[in-house]
């Protein structure tokens, strides 16, 4: 009586099958990332030293080391996440717990999004207008990080927009029932359980903009530089861009150069994401619900 | 207008957008009692319920017309301040919703946002009046540090009781509090709520009817966004006088 029908063991089967596909699409997604690590490491294995992380290129840049490139990535990192930051959060509160749902804000929701979709090189070029040019901050650190920060922003806004729109509608209105104000609502429920959303979010977007080249291509990055920058007026070198150019633009690079720079890159995105995977579970692990 | 009234209503209208909710409504609410407010799904009791502290305003394009005094003062005057208004008229809602804080939080939030600068003393001595008052202290004293989402239903909704009484409320609004209990958790807070109603006036929205005569004073019988009969609840219960309440409360439509 309970033996399985002919037409019920085929949907099993049918319902195996598809099970498998979906794991082994899954599997191949996952296999590109092992690949290139490993085939980076393998590749860029010789040039790997302590040297190479901390001196300076030589010999037109065929020997010697990577220090100014990193120390560059980190400034163009920092100064754009200190920039973006604060306005992306502005925004998303502004959006998720102010807006109404009018034109105006309509437009600007459609306008963020435009942003995500505009592709590095057009921001680029509008950071070369508008900050190098216009504002006369000329090629430096400073026009570099504003361009990675406006391109940073729509994920920012967007990340923490969804973190703040996740936090339930019940908690706010419990707040607002015994009067607190929309400012104390978002400073003492909204944000402590958003911020964990809101962190991830930004630093994924600091791995991004730490891989970022064209960008920064025409803003602030030299293709060498015989002297780390000591303001955010100078100019600076960086991972990506270094990577660019000594693939492409200089004759006699031993061969596993490109592939170590690219290796400490990717090991630096890769830390960066994990210390943002990391976040994610220290606040979910000290939350008391 | 006289002190024995917590609630007068005249000609009170409201609209969500171009949707009219409530039709001039007109009646007073009687001070210190626990009055119903009963009807089918979607005839405007929820909502007179909420615009009583005005908490439905947001998101929403909302209009009224007619007025609203609490305790004789109008709550659409443009001086109202709403943090003043729902500081002093509070409400439960039909789903508990304790704040993701710890239980002694939850209680002192409210007061915090009123009173910045309270001592740890007399906040300590708040959260015990309070939970005294709702019957958790005994229970809980000793884990107030607790996250108020780990109790059950029935003690969470007595704590979103708790919270609003350090505010030292007039008027408390209960939209359907015990939807969410069992029968063991409605019978405890229904006779909380009797015993509230020594120090504050109560309004409760009810689906149960039965629970309207167990706990209330004065019903009103809503019907499409209407005022249809108001009573002292055993008359209206035994004797209505309309037609349509007679048949919503013989279980005829509704």
């Amino acid at each position: 009586m309970f033996n399985p029908s002919l037409q019920l063991i085929k949907k099993e089967i049918r319902q195996k099958n598809f099970e498998n596909i979906l794991s082994t699409v899954t599997f191949f997604l996952f296999l590109p990332a092992l690949v290139i690590i490993f085939m980076l490491f393998l590749k860029g294995y010789p040039a790997l030293s302590w040297n190479f992380l901390t001196q300076d290129p030589i010999h037109g840049m065929t020997a010697g080391g990577i220090f100014p490139t990193i120390v560059g990535t980190f400034w163009l990192v920092i100064i754009s996440v200190l920039v973006s930051c604060p306005l992306g959060v502005t925004a998303a509160i502004y959006l998720s717990e102010y807006a109404t749902d009018n034109k105006m804000n309509r437009l600007i929701r459609l306008a963020i999004l435009n942003l995500a979709g505009v592709p590095s090189i057009v921001h680029a070029l509008f950071g070369l207008g508008a900050f190098v040019l216009f504002l006369k901050m000329g090629t430096s650190i400073l026009a570099a990080s504003f361009t990675l920060a406006v391109m940073n922003l729509p994920v920012i806004i967007t990340s923490t927009l969804e973190s703040l729109q996740a936090v339930p509608m019940s908690y706010r209105e419990a707040s607002w029932n015994v009067g607190a104000s929309k400012l104390q609502t978002i400073r003492h429920i909204v944000l402590p359980n958003s911020i964990p959303g809101i962190l991830t979010g930004v630093v994924f977007a600091v791995g991004r903009s730490a891989g970022e080249t064209a960008a920064i291509l025409f803003t602030g990055v030299a293709f060498y530089l015989p002297f780390l920058p000591q303001t955010v007026f100078d100019q600076c070198m960086s991972l990506s861009m270094h990577l660019f150019t000594i693939s492409t633009q200089v004759v006699g690079v031993p061969d596993s150069y490109p592939f170590a720079t690219a290796l400490v890159l990717i090991m630096l995105i890769l830390s960066v994401n994990s210390i943002a995977v990391g976040l994610r579970y220290y606040f979910r692990t000290r939350r008391k619900w | 207008m006289n002190k024995t009234q917590a609630v007068n209503t005249n000609e009170f209208s409201f609209w969500y957008g171009d949707f009219q909710a409530l039709k001039k409504l007109t009646f007073n609410i009687t001070a210190n009692k626990i009055t119903a407010l009963i009807g089918p799904s979607g005839c405007g009791k929820s909502t007179f319920l909420k615009c009583l502290n005005r908490i439905n305003e947001r998101g929403a394009e909302v209009s009224h017309d007619g007025s609203i005094q609490i305790f004789g003062e109008d709550i659409y005057h443009p001086q109202v301040a709403l943090p003043e208004l729902r500081k002093q008229v509070g409400m439960v809602f039909q789903k508990p919703n304790p704040l993701p804080l710890s239980i002694y939080e939850n209680v002192i939030f409210g007061a915090k946002t009123h009173l910045p600068g309270l001592k740890r003393v007399q906040l300590d001595e708040m959260v015990e009046t309070s939970l005294k008052r709702v019957g958790l202290w005994k229970d809980l004293k000793g884990q107030l540090d607790r996250s108020a989402l780990s109790l059950s239903l029935e003690k969470q909704q007595r704590l979103c009781i708790a919270r609003l009484l350090p505010l030292k409320p007039k008027l408390l609004l209960l939209d359907e509090p015990c939807s969410a209990l069992d029968p063991a958790g409605i019978e405890a807070i229904e006779i909380l709520i009797k015993d509230l109603k020594k120090d504050y006036s109560i309004i409760i929205v009810t689906h149960s009817m039965n629970q309207a005569k167990r706990v209330s004073d004065e019903t009103i019988f809503m019907y499409m966004g209407e005022l249809v009969e108001m009573g002292k609840t055993a008359s209206l219960f035994e004797t209505p006088k309309e037609a349509r309440t007679a048949a919503y409360i013989e279980g005829r439509f509704g």
